[in-house]
C-alpha cells in the first residue's frame, strides 16, 4: 500500500506505507484517517529535505522499532554511527539542521539521534573558538563573563 | 539560512547527551545561547565519594568537599542522577533535587558476607547514616530508579515508609544486601516494593514478617531473585521467595538464581501448570535444577511459549531438550543455555537449524564434526551469537569442516555480535561433552581456514576469539577492518601487536584486547 506525502513546496512523493510509518507522526495520522487515499501535507518540510528523509526511511525500513526506554545514564548511549548513516549525513550544514528539524517534526527518533550524533561529532574536540567558526557563531560574552564561566567549570576541563 | 542556533530548545539537550564533559565545557563558552542550552547537561549526574575514598570517574562531577555543596545547590534543577559512595559528610544527604530520576547508595567498603561476623549493635557512626539515608529519600520524591548496595546502615522503617507514601513515580528497585533488620522495617520494605514495576533482589537480608503473605504486587512486571549462597537463604528464605513470586501476578519476566536448596520447587511448578502468571514470556533459571533433570522436564512440559529463556546449571536431559523443541522453538527470540546444563553440540546445532525467530543465542560449544552441510542454519535474524567452535580430538578432516563452518556462519548476515571465545570456566563436570583437551582445538581464525567467507557479516560491531589457541596475524586484522566497516571491538590473539595493525585499528577507533570480554 502506498501513501502520498506532499512537501511544503507542493511536490508529491509516493511512498510505501511501511516506509512512511517510520514517522510516528505520519503513522498516527494514517491511523486516524483510516483507509483514505488522500495525500498527507507536510507544511514544515521542503522537497529537498523530504527526499533525504524518505531515503533514510527506505534504507532502514526493516529496522526493529525502538521502544522508548528510560535510560538510566544517557551518556552511556553509543556515539557510533553506522557507515551508511555516516555517508548519508555528509551534507552541508544547512541540510543537516533541516534534516534534524524534519526528523523532530515527523517524530523519527533514529534519524533525530543520528543527526544529533553528527552535530555532536562536529563539536567534539574543539575549543570554543573552533566551535564558533564551525557554526558561524558570534561571541557575545564580555571578557568578565568568560572569566566567570571558566572559573565555575574548571573541574569539567579535565574529564 | 538554518544554523545551529535555529534548533529549538528541546533539541539541544539531545545533542548534549552525546557529548563528553570536556566538550560540554567548551560549549558553555561559545555564546549565551549555547551556555543556556548546554549547561544542564553538565550537571545531570553527580557522584559523591567519601573523604577517605574519593571516587574519580570520567564524565561526572565528583565531589568530596563540602565547599562544593553550595555550588551544587544552585544547579540542583539539572541533576537527574545522584550517586553516593561509602559514607561522605552529612551535608550530601541533605540535598533536594526537584528533577532527580535515579538515586544510588553504594558502600563498596563492606562485604555482605562480613556481616555475620560483625558486631551487629550499631555504633554511633551507623545510626547517623541511617538517619541521613532516610532524610535523602524523603527530600527526593521524584526518583524512579533506586539502587542500594550493601549499605552498612540497614535502611530503617522510616526509609521505606517515605518511599511507599511520598515517592511519586517509583519504577525500578535494585537492592543488594541488607534491606530491613526488624519486622517493622520489613513491613515498610515490602509495602514500598508494591509500588515498583521492576524488582531486583540480590542476596538481600530481610527480616521475616507475616505481612508479606497478605500483600499483592500488581505492578511488578520484572522480578529477579538471586541468592548467592546457602547462608543467604537464611536471610531471605525460599518459602518467602515463593510467596513474593506468587503475589506478582502480572509478571512478564522472572529470574530465579540461587543455590540448589530452593525447596518450593513443586509449588513453583504447580503454579506454572495452573498458568498463575499468564503474561510470563521470559524466564531465567540459574542453579535451581542441578541434578534435577526430571523436575526440569516437568517444568518444561508446563511452560507457556516463551520469547526468552536462560538456563544455567539446570540439568537439561535429552527429554528436556525435546520439550524445548516442541514447545519453544517457534517462539524463542533469546536463548541462552550455559554451563552446567549438559547441553550438547548436536543440541546447539538443532537450535541453529530450526529456530527461525532467534535473535540472540548463547551456548557453550559446537563440534565441527557434528555439522551437517546439507542442513543449513535458518536463524537469519540472529544478531548475537556466542558459542565456542571446536574440533574433537579425533577429528581429522579439519580443513573441510572449518570451511563448511564458515559457510554456515556467513549466512548470518544480521549479526552485530559474534563471540567465538572460549570460557575456561564456562563448562563443568555437569557438561560431560566438554572435554578439557578440546580446548586446544578451537576454530582456526585465519583467512587460510575460510574466514574470508565472513565478508557477508557487514553489520558486525563486536568480534571475539579470546582464548583461542591459534594465532592469527596482521592480514586477518587488516581484512577485518576492510570488510567489517562498523567494527568497534576485537578481542583475541590475532597477532594484532604489529605496529601497522595497531595503528590501523586506532585510526578506526577500534578497541583491541588480547583477552577477556
Amino acid at each position: 500500500m502506498t501513501v502520498i506525502l506532499v512537501s511544503s513546496d507542493n511536490q508529491d512523493f509516493k511512498v510505501d506505507k511501511e516506509v512512511a510509518e517510520r514517522s510516528i507522526l505520519i503513522k498516527n495520522m494514517l491511523e486516524d484517517v483510516g483507509e483514505s487515499d488522500s495525500p498527507i501535507p507536510l507544511p514544515n518540510v521542503t522537497a529537498a529535505v523530504l527526499t533525504k528523509v524518505i531515503e533514510y526511511c527506505e534504507h532502514h525500513r526493516n529496522d526493529p522499532v525502538q521502544v522508548p526506554e528510560e535510560t538510566d545514564d544517557p551518556r552511556k548511549r553509543s556515539n557510533d554511527i553506522e557507515e551508511w548513516d555516516m555517508k548519508f549525513m555528509q551534507v552541508d550544514q544547512e541540510m543537516l539542521f533541516e534534516i534534524i528539524l524534519a526528523a523532530n517534526y515527523l517524530d523519527i527518533k533514529p534519524l533525530l539521534d543520528v543527526g544529533c550524533k553528527t552535530v555532536a561529532n562536529i563539536i567534539k574536540g574543539k575549543t570554543p573558538e573552533e566551535i564558533r567558526k564551525a557554526f558561524n557563531i558570534v561571541n557575545d560574552f564580555t571578557p568578565e563573563e568568560e572569566a566567570q564561566i571558566k572559573k565555575e567549570n574548571e573541574w569539567a576541563e579535565d574529564r | 539560512m538554518t544554523g545551529i542556533l535555529d534548533l529549538p530548545e528541546e533539541i539541544r539537550p539531545l545533542i548534549g547527551q552525546f557529548l563528553n564533559t570536556r566538550a560540554i565545557a567548551a560549549c558553555l563558552l561559545v555564546n549565551h545561547s549555547f551556555h543556556k542550552s548546554f549547561e544542564p547537561a553538565l550537571w545531570q549526574k553527580i557522584v559523591v565519594g567519601s573523604r577517605y575514598s574519593p571516587v574519580v570517574l570520567k564524565n561526572h562531577l565528583t565531589l568530596a568537599d563540602i565547599a562544593d555543596i553550595a555550588f551544587l545547590r544552585t544547579k540542583a534543577l539539572n541533576v537527574h542522577d545522584y550517586v553516593i559512595h561509602d559514607n561522605p559528610k552529612s551535608e550530601f544527604y541533605k540535598l533536594s533535587f526537584p528533577n532527580l530520576r535515579r538515586l544510588q547508595l553504594t558502600d563498596n567498603s563492606k562485604e555482605v558476607a562480613d556481616r555475620e561476623s560483625r558486631n551487629l549493635s550499631l555504633s554511633g557512626y551507623y545510626v547517623y547514616q541511617e538517619l541521613h539515608q532516610t532524610q535523602l529519600v524523603q527530600l527526593n520524591p521524584t526518583v524512579s530508579t533506586l539502587v542500594i548496595t550493601s549499605l552498612p546502615a540497614t535502611p530503617s522503617a522510616e526509609f521505606w515508609t517515605a518511599i511507599h507514601s511520598k515517592w511519586l513515580n517509583p519504577r525500578v528497585l535494585h537492592a543488594t544486601g541488607p534491606v530491613a533488620s526488624t519486622e517493622e522495617a520489613s513491613n515498610a520494605f515490602w509495602k514500598a516494593c508494591t509500588r515498583f514495576a521492576h524488582l531486583s533482589l540480590i542476596s538481600i537480608n530481610v527480616a521475616p514478617t507475616p505481612l508479606l503473605s497478605t500483600l499483592a504486587f500488581p505492578h511488578i512486571r520484572y522480578l529477579k531473585i538471586k541468592t548467592a549462597s546457602k547462608i543467604a537463604t537464611r536471610w531471605f528464605q525460599p518459602k518467602d521467595q515463593l510467596i513474593l513470586m506468587m503475589a506478582c501476578q502480572q509478571l512478564r519476566h522472572l529470574t530465579l538464581a540461587g543455590p540448589s536448596s530452593f525447596q518450593p520447587l513443586a509449588a513453583f511448578q504447580r503454579a506454572i501448570e495452573l498458568n498463575h502468571w499468564p503474561d510470563l514470556n521470559s524466564l531465567e533459571l540459574d542453579r535451581v535444577y542441578i541434578n534435577l533433570g526430571e523436575n526440569l522436564l516437568e517444568l518444561l512440559r508446563a511452560l507457556p511459549a516463551l520469547t526468552a529463556l536462560h538456563l544455567e546449571y539446570c540439568q537439561l536431559t535429552d527429554n528436556g531438550f525435546q520439550q524445548l523443541k516442541e514447545r519453544q522453538f517457534g517462539s524463542l527470540r533469546t536463548l541462552k543455555i550455559l554451563a552446567g546444563c549438559g547441553f550438547t553440540s548436536k543440541m546447539a546445532l538443532e537450535v541453529l537449524t530450526s529456530c527461525v525467530n532467534l535473535e540472540v543465542f548463547q551456548s557453550t560449544h559446537i563440534y565441527t564434526q557434528d555439522l551437517d552441510p546439507d542442513t543449513p542454519w535458518v536463524c537469519k535474524r540472529l544478531r548475537s551469537l556466542t558459542i565456542c567452535v571446536l574440533h574433537r580430538e579425533s577429528t581429522s578432516n579439519r580443513t573441510t569442516l572449518e570451511y563448511q563452518m564458515y559457510a554456515q556462519l556467513a549466512q548470518l548476515t544480521n549479526l552485530v555480535r559474534l563471540d567465538l571465545s572460549q570460557r575456561p570456566m564456562g563448562y563443568t563436570l555437569y557438561d560431560p561433552e566438554f572435554h578439557l583437551m578440546s580446548a586446544l582445538n578451537t576454530l582456526d581464525i585465519r583467512l587460510k581456514a575460510g574466514l574470508g567467507q565472513l565478508s557477508t557479516l557487514s553489520k558486525l560491531k563486536f568480534f571475539s576469539c579470546a582464548n583461542s589457541f591459534q594465532l592469527s596475524g596482521e592480514i586477518e586484522v587488516m581484512w577485518m577492518l576492510e570488510h567489517w566497516k562498523d567494527l568497534k571491538t576485537v578481542i583475541g590473539r590475532l597477532g594484532g601487536e604489529t605496529p601497522a595493525a595497531r595503528n590501523a585499528m586506532s585510526d578506526r577507533g577500534v578497541r583491541y584486547q588480547y583477552g577477556g570480554s
